[in-house]
């Protein structure tokens, strides 16, 4: 009986010591040698023989914890596990150098011992609760450090007791600020700690105008403690910020004078104030504080006086050459007059010059030798209805398919065809259709008191030939303000400055904005495929 | 039988009206519709609105910064993007 009973003593032994040896492994961490017992999927319990060294495995690195009360941590950047690479970079990790980052820190060991109950698990986690216990997630007061000589005293706002999010977020991140300037209000937004979305930011706000920050400052608690280093680029910002090809312009000239004072806040108050703003996760409704509630009433203010005052502002527009293309953009006038020429309405760019001839083509403003008479343009306009192989009836899009098979057509009737160019958020009435821009032929006609009227050829909008400023009026006109007329090309950021932007070109323009490299035979293909396309769509709906 | 009728008739009308067309283009620009909560995206020369949700943003991004053409299939009525590949 002893020899069985010494024979499972063995048995066991060497059972616990294999498993034991089996998940412990040599790890070298940038040249520190520790052995390492695998705890579960995110944590190792690693030994020098001095002491113990928890580490957790976040996504693919390593993060080497020397203390965790409070945190005190090493990122290595080469690390292997017996003699086998298990991770190597370049990057340098920010290091733990704030309490925000410490937060985190100590947060990622709850996750890392979660499941286990042993002593050595029990007490790495007693430490860490015990760290997050005595530094409060939600700080009342703040000083944020703008700069060596500007620091706010900021105090959070109170948050209303009743308010129910999910488990989010139960506490408001907007905070009043005093600084320097008395007479400045300043709101500042910190979101909650971990946060990757949108990070801290301060709107400092006076006489209409207002300053913008979310980089390069310092967030410290009372005692001076860094709480929050923003730096540039750590956050991935407002999702919903438009993406879009733009022209490579200074985007100083795109700020109107008058707001000269509020470069670092324009484009924060244009994109987002007006709308959700820096509310991103819904926070402001939880804020019940009346000074921080004024804030965000100025707030509101300022970024709608900028918009209103957006639509009426005196603009010029600004033609570059950009990889041979002509493009046409809206600036501030006064700002336009150093960096270019001025012709005809417009400011070019040098660069534009070699393609000032082209660009007359282009717009076509000669005057003609004959007129035909407004009779002879409703006859052409039923012409075109009766062209069974454009689909007028698809509105969804084609209309620069339409509009140049219709013009080179007219054009073999003897007709000077010109294009007519709409652009905007514009809606055709009674339909969910939108459109980016639209276009369609342009004859000028002599009418019977000799005056020359302009009427566009539109079968997939109205019944008869109307002229262009009927044919502007057919279309709803959202987002704008006002209508301005100019000549080809048509200036690609008429919405930003609330205007719907109307144009006459010569019959040879494809698309609103210049392409010099498309040929006719580029086109007329184009157009023919898109109509042909558009018509199989029509006769699926028959059928 | 009556049922089964107009379930065919409405299966028949749905697939005649979810007619999908499949180009390649280079987009010009995104803008997040608010009232929607979807996706604005203009393409080079074309003058419709298109419209997609969050899971094609990646690929329509990509056409914007790359200034590449991307395969784009679409609700032929609505201008719906269904898919978005790189080319």
């Amino acid at each position: 009986m002893r020899k069985i009973y010494a024979l499972i003593f063995v048995i066991s032994y060497i059972a616990v010591t294999v498993s034991v040896h089996a998940a412990t492994s040599n790890f070298d961490f940038d040249g520190v040698k520790l052995q390492c017992e695998k705890r579960n999927d995110l944590s190792l319990r690693c030994k020098d023989g001095k002491k113990d060294y928890f580490v957790l495995v976040h996504g693919d690195q390593y993060i080497v914890y020397d203390k965790i009360n409070p945190p005190s941590v090493k990122f290595p950047k080469r690390v292997f596990e017996n003699g086998k690479i298990r991770f190597l970079s370049n990057e340098d990790r920010v290091s733990a150098d704030t309490q925000e980052q410490r937060r985190l820190l100590a947060g990622a060991v709850l996750d890392g011992t979660y499941g286990l109950d042993d002593d050595y698990s029990k007490a790495v986690l007693a430490e860490a609760r015990s760290y997050l216990a005595k530094t409060p997630e939600f700080l009342d007061k703040v000083k944020v450090v703008l700069n060596a000589n500007e620091t706010l005293s900021c105090t959070r706002s109170t948050t209303k007791p009743t308010q129910e999010s999910g488990g989010l977020q139960t506490v408001c991140s907007h905070f009043s600020c005093t600084g320097n300037d008395p007479k400045e209000k300043v709101l500042f937004y910190m979101p909650p700690i971990g946060s990757t979305f949108v990070g801290p930011s301060v709107l400092a706000m006076k006489d209409g105008q207002a300053r913008f920050y979310d980089d390069n400052f310092k967030i410290l608690d009372e005692s001076n403690s860094v709480v929050s280093m923003v730096r540039k680029g750590a956050y991935y910002g407002h999702d919903y910020t438009p993406m879009e090809s733009k022209i490579p312009v200074d985007a100083d000239l795109l700020i109107p004078s008058k707001y000269n004072d509020s470069k670092t806040s324009y484009e924060y108050l244009q994109q987002f104030a007006a709308n959700s703003g820096n509310d991103a996760f819904g926070t402001r409704s939880l804020c019940s504080g009346a000074e921080v509630n004024k804030l965000f009433d100025q707030q509101k203010k300022i970024a709608e006086e900028m918009k209103e005052y957006r639509a009426y502002a005196d603009i010029v527009a600004y033609l570059s050459s950009v990889n041979g293309d002509v493009r046409s953009i809206y600036v501030d006038k006064e700002k336009a007059m150093n960096i270019g020429c001025s012709f005809q309405d417009k400011i070019l760019d040098y660069n534009v010059l070699p393609e000032l001839q082209r660009l007359e083509k282009l717009a076509d403003s000669k005057p003609q030798d004959k007129y035909p008479s407004e009779k002879d343009v409703q006859k052409i306009f039923k012409k075109a209805q009766s062209m069974s192989d454009i689909p007028f009836g698809y509105k969804y899009d084609g209309c620069y398919a339409r509009a140049h098979i219709m013009a080179r057509r007219f054009e073999k009737m003897g007709m000077k065809v010109k294009k007519a160019w709409i652009k905007g958020e514009l809606h055709v009435p009674g339909t969910d259709i939108t459109w980016g821009y639209h276009v369609a032929p342009l004859i000028e006609a002599k009418d019977k008191k000799g005056n020359i009227v302009q009427y566009v050829l539109d079968p997939s909008l109205t019944d008869k030939a109307v002229t262009l400023d009927e044919w502007v009026a057919t279309m709803e006109k959202k987002s704008s303000k006002s209508v301005m007329k100019t000549t080809y090309p048509i200036a690609e950021n008429g919405l930003d400055f609330q205007r719907t932007v109307v144009a006459v070109s010569s019959s040879d323009p494809y698309a609103p904005v210049d392409m010099k490299g498309l040929t006719e035979e580029d086109k007329m293909q184009n157009a023919k495929e898109v109509l042909a396309e558009y018509t199989e769509v029509l006769k699926s709906l028959k059928k | 039988m009556k049922l089964i009728l107009i379930a065919l008739a409405l299966i028949v009308s749905t697939n005649s009206w979810a007619m999908n067309l499949t180009k390649k283009l280079q987009v010009t620009k995104i803008r997040f519709n608010e009232e929607k909560k979807n996706y604005d995206v203009s393409f080079q020369i074309r003058s419709g609105i298109y419209h997609a949700d969050e899971s094609h943003l990646k690929c329509l991004q990509s056409s914007i910064e790359k200034k590449v053409e991307v395969s784009v299939e679409f609700e032929a009525m609505g201008l719906k993007i269904v898919k978005c590949t790189s080319l």
